[in-house]
């Protein structure tokens, strides 16, 4: 009997993501920008990921898409909300999850789960800046610095953290233009924004209940300054995927394979 | 004798000298921050100030500061809160508004009002969606004028719609939408009723009465005044000269 590979889809507002799955293993993955066409970048990150997988264009039985851009996947043949793939994909990854934070490019959810990786309470964010892979950007964009480095340069504070009471990315903004021009080092600066965003991020994971162990995925993963800072205010060390973004295309795969068999 | 009310706003700096004398109004002007101090502007806006009057720094018997950055002035005797400020101002010259919208580059307040007593109050100074930084945004991405804004907005018809409330994601809505071909008036114009959606709740907080009134910086936007008297069904009463109530309300209340 040949074995059925399967993949998901996520399509999210920045980027999208896919991976083929087949046997319990990924067997490729790709996540690009997503681009204006949804349905053509869609096709685009599938197909790139069967290439990257090695396998004939198509092999793929079954689809599930996920993601704000889910109903858009038009060969699609299932789709299913982020929340329930997040949950999913995190728990296969690393069983003992309990709680998903995802930091996303616009928007950051918190999501309680059981051992079977069903959801038990979850908040999302996708209203506000605040909080998601967006916040972080203009953050960067404001000190011009690579995104890949505030995280880290946000842990070695020349002198005290400095104080961002805003939570509004463009009054961070101007925060921290007026702590430039009065002289504050910028690592003391981003100590002080990722202070703030980390607040924000817990603040939500508090709402829906923290129970270890915790995974952190989506983009804002990448950011050691926040995944430290959100560690301490667990008191629990977080797991982080080597591939933090595709933890959504993953449980969509998992969903997909048990549609298939 | 002269006072002078200075208000030290996100973006801009009004300074009023008031003729305690004469009781009256001698001189306003209205600075950028730019990248100074409060105390640079407020030292550079009052240096103008007393020059076209033709008096001294010294001359200025009492300075009354509000607004955002007021704790910065080292020179100033007495600050005043903007709601305060605003009722007190209103009650001298506008005696018919009991209800104020001031809305300014950083926050939105809203002040119901009596007798020059502030009654209730309701501020949105945390969210930048719908706030006088965020039309600059907008004006800048759409390659429009500030001061043309309103004029743009009024020509504008009811074709599109902007569903974000956050700045930042409007920002990227707006950008698709140019991208797909729509006209910059009729953006404004959904980013008017955007905006005139924002103030309308706390118009209700406040359980707003008639006369309202609309001062700071965005009531010079023709369009935005449009917008909030289409969805609250009155008009609004925007004053010549709408930047500088809160500075004229501070020095009223500190020669009071």
């Amino acid at each position: 009997m040949t074995k059925k590979i399967v993949a998901g889809i996520d399509m999210g507002s920045r980027t999208a993501k896919a991976v083929v799955f087949s046997e319990n293993k990924i067997l490729g993955h790709y996540i690009d920008f997503a681009g204006i066409d949804s349905a053509f970048e869609s096709r685009r990150v599938l197909e790139k990921a069967v290439d990257i997988a090695k396998l004939p264009r198509d092999c793929i039985s079954y689809i599930v898409s996920t993601g704000y851009g889910r109903i858009i996947v038009p060969f699609a043949d299932h789709n299913v909300t982020e929340i329930t793939c997040h949950a999913r994909g995190a728990v296969w990854l690393f069983p003992n999850t309990r709680t998903v934070v995802d930091i996303g490019g616009q928007d950051c959810k918190s999501i309680k789960c059981d051992a079977a990786g069903r959801v038990q309470n979850f908040i999302m964010n996708e209203k506000c800046a605040a909080g998601t892979g967006r916040w972080l950007e203009r953050v960067a964009e404001t000190l011009q610095l690579p995104l890949e480095e505030i995280g880290s340069l946000s842990l070695q504070p020349v002198s005290k953290p400095a104080t961002i009471s805003s939570v509004c990315a463009i009054f961070t903004q101007i925060d921290i233009l007026m702590l430039l021009g009065a002289g504050v080092h910028r690592n003391d600066i981003l100590a002080g924004t990722l202070d703030s965003f980390s607040s924000r991020v817990w603040t939500l994971v508090e709402r829906v209940g923290f129970e270890p162990d915790f995974l952190i995925c989506g983009g804002g993963a990448k950011n050691i300054g926040f995944v430290k800072r959100l560690e301490a205010k667990a008191q629990a060390k977080a797991r982080v995927p080597p591939e933090p973004q595709i933890i959504g295309a993953l449980g969509a795969a998992l969903i997909a394979q048990e549609r298939v068999c | 004798m002269i006072a002078a009310g200075i208000d030290c706003g996100l973006e801009n700096t009004e300074v009023v000298l008031w003729d305690m004398d004469k009781s009256r109004l001698c001189f306003s002007t209205s600075a950028n921050n730019g990248t100074n101090t409060t105390d640079e502007v407020v030292r550079i806006a009052l240096c103008k100030a007393t020059k076209q009057v033709g008096i001294t720094l010294k001359e200025v018997k009492i300075v009354a500061t509000t607004g955002t950055f007021a704790s910065n002035v080292s020179a100033a005797h007495i600050r005043v809160s903007p709601s305060q400020c605003l009722a007190t101002a209103l009650n001298k010259f506008l005696p018919s508004a009991r209800t104020v919208i001031d809305f300014g580059a950083g926050k939105t307040l809203v002040v119901k009002c009596e007798g020059g007593i502030p009654l209730s109050v309701a501020l949105n100074d945390k969210c930048a969606g719908g706030s006088g930084i965020f039309l600059e945004m907008v004006a800048k991405l759409l390659h429009i004028e500030l001061s043309n804004l309103g004029d743009l907005t009024l020509a504008g018809k009811q074709t599109v719609e902007v569903q974000s409330t956050c700045a930042v994601f409007a920002e990227s809505e707006i950008i698709s939408l140019i991208s797909a071909g729509k006209k910059r008036e009729d953006i404004l114009r959904a980013i008017a009723y955007a905006c005139a959606c924002r103030i309308y709740p706390l118009l209700n907080l406040v359980t707003w009465q008639a006369d309202v009134a609309m001062v700071g910086g965005v009531a010079k936007n023709i369009g935005i005044v449009k917008a909030i008297e289409d969805l609250i069904g009155a008009q609004l009463i925007v004053p010549e000269d709408p930047v500088i109530w809160g500075a004229l309300g501070a020095v009223l209340v500190a020669t009071q």
